[in-house]
């Protein structure tokens, strides 16, 4: 339980690198016209889903093994979907 | 008159108007039960929540306000992008748990949880209360939404907007939540049209990103050092704050598992990059070189760029995806409102004997006279300014029942008085500040970091008031013995206890 929690700390990063403007504030190096404050900001709400789903992965394979004896009867260690 | 825009417009309108009345034969149940009507059952699974959500939580005044506020003030109006980044990390981990003890312990509101965590029905109210007082003005701005598209199609407001309340309002009446969903599948589709075809056409006639960032006066691009306190945390406040708000909890509660939630905060941030893509419409404007009209200002900037960018029948498309759009969130969260007064107020201190039958029934009238009253505010027009500001303080008060409602969650010694007093210091110092501010904006000028004092938003300063009185109070109220500890049991915070 306590060693799949801990893999939320992932989702601490997010917080980090958005929450500090001084990291991102300025114009350089732009993309295609478009400042680094813009392009930054966009490419952060794609790392943010990338590490959710990751998150989500890594929480439920665990939970999916637990889950089979209890609901089907079946050994543990049943074929993860 | 713009004659083929109408006609696309209405045809549209029509189209969401059935479909809302469909909806009650959608997964089929008896109506005149509080879950079914205002939760659906809590059945919707994975797909139906993701456009739900994001239908009910990236609201039509959301994607006319901010790109206004982008299009007046510059970068500024970005900070809806980090705000609506870390919101989804803070989902996954709270609304799971809170999911679960209410599908266990059948609660419909947050308040219900609140009532029984707390053994205590008047720290319920209080929530309830600013539940209903936060989502009152926020309805009232979906139908500014309404009323800002309708002026750029030329047709009569008023007449336009008592139609529109018309079509809401029995439809959510007959066919509670079920109505939003449906609705909301076809309006989020409409908008990633409108919005791809928008980041396509738009920069094409303007020539080009360099081009639009070119034209935009530089002090709107970057954001001066003198904001970065400011947009961290109205980002962070913002994020806080949002699911706590009635139609977040509400749109939450009608899923069906604990996994339709994680799966959706992983998803959700697509709406987030959409979003962010809607407030580059702001940039485009002033490339566009368009003129805010009176009465809405700066808010008839998008509608104005899409009428400027489009053929005349792919506009009344356009627009009616934000028109359509402010129906779903309208009708959430005249649902969650209703709910709240019904569960929290109407059977707990009027009519304790209330039948499920006529639970049910209050919620309904009770989520007519909400919306009666939000197109009220918005037909008198000298009341428009206050719905905006009202809506802003909402905001800062919502977020001060956040130890009631998830802190609550983890920390089994909290006590009622604490959050009581908690609530209280943070509403009258939020306040406080609001008015300081002539309710002109969401940041304060504190007398820290320099002497030429630090912007920072108001609620999360009042949150932080808020949570020093919580957390100190409950500590003590510990030590000296008198704690008052959780009433539920943890198994009931876990999923399925009726198996263990």
């Amino acid at each position: 339980m306590r060693a799949r929690d801990a893999v939320l700390a992932i989702l601490v990063i997010p917080f980090v690198a958005v929450l500090w403007p001084p990291f991102y504030a300025g114009s350089q190096p732009a993309w295609e016209g478009i400042p680094f404050f813009i392009w930054y900001q966009f490419l952060w709400t794609i790392i943010t889903a990338a590490l959710t789903i990751a998150v989500y992965f890594v929480q439920t394979r665990g939970e999916r093994v637990h889950e089979v004896p209890a609901e089907r009867g079946e050994a543990p260690g049943g074929r993860p979907e | 008159m713009h004659w083929d825009e109408i006609v696309i417009f209405a045809a549209l309108g029509l189209l969401v108007t059935v479909l809302g009345f469909v909806a009650a034969n959608w997964h089929r149940a008896d109506l005149d039960l509080i879950e079914e009507w205002g939760l659906a059952g809590r059945r919707f699974g994975s797909i139906v929540t993701w456009f739900l959500l994001g239908g009910d939580l990236y609201t039509a005044y959301t994607f006319v306000a901010v790109p206004a506020l982008v299009f007046g003030s510059g970068a500024l109006g970005l900070f809806a992008l980090p705000y609506t980044i870390i919101v989804y990390p803070l989902v996954y981990v709270v609304m799971p748990r809170l999911w679960q003890v209410a599908r266990n312990r059948g609660y419909v509101t947050a308040s219900d949880y609140v009532k029984d965590r707390f053994d205590s029905r008047f720290l319920a109210l209080l929530i309830a209360i600013t539940g209903i007082v936060a989502t009152m003005p926020y309805i009232a701005l979906q139908i500014l939404g309404i009323a800002v598209v309708i002026q750029v199609l030329g047709v009569p407001i008023e007449v336009a907007l008592v139609v529109a309340f018309l079509v809401l309002a029995l439809f959510t009446y007959v066919s509670g939540l079920r109505a939003p969903a449906l609705i909301a599948l076809v309006k989020d589709t409409m908008i990633w049209i409108t919005v791809i075809a928008a980041i396509i056409v738009i920069p094409a006639k303007l020539g080009g990103f360099p081009a639009i960032f070119a034209k935009v006066p530089a002090a709107k691009l970057s954001l001066p050092p003198s904001l970065f306190a400011g947009y961290s945390t109205l980002a962070l406040g913002s994020a806080l704050a949002l699911f706590l708000y009635p139609h977040a909890i509400t749109g939450t509660f009608a899923s069906k598992s604990q996994h339709v939630i994680k799966r959706n905060s992983a998803f959700l941030p697509a709406y987030s990059f959409l979003l962010g893509l809607i407030a580059l419409f702001g940039y485009m404007a002033i490339a566009a070189g368009i003129k805010p009209l009176a009465p809405y200002g700066a808010n008839s900037a998008v509608p104005q760029l899409i009428q400027f960018a489009f053929p005349s029948w792919f506009a009344g498309f356009a627009l009616a995806s934000i028109a359509i759009g402010a129906l779903v969130p309208a009708s959430v969260m005249s649902i969650a409102a209703a709910n709240l007064f019904c569960r929290n107020i109407w059977t707990e201190y009027i009519r304790p004997a209330a039948s499920p039958r006529e639970e049910a029934q209050v919620s309904k009238i009770v989520s007519l006279v909400v919306k009666l009253g939000a197109v009220g505010f918005i037909l008198i027009p000298n009341l428009t300014q206050y719905a905006i500001t009202l809506q802003l303080a909402g905001g800062v008060w919502i977020l001060q029942t956040l130890p009631a409602v998830f802190l609550a969650l983890y920390v089994r010694w909290l006590g009622r008085w604490a959050v009581g007093a908690g609530w209280l210091v943070g509403i009258a110092s939020g306040t406080y500040w609001l008015v300081a501010g002539n309710f002109a904006s969401s940041l304060y000028t504190y007398p820290i970091g320099g002497h030429a004092g630090t912007k920072l938003y108001i609620g999360l300063v009042a949150f932080l008031l808020n949570i020093c009185v919580v957390v100190v109070w409950s500590a003590v109220a510990r030590l000296v013995g008198r704690t008052q500890e959780d009433r539920i049991g943890e198994a009931d915070y876990e999923e399925e206890p009726s198996l263990a």
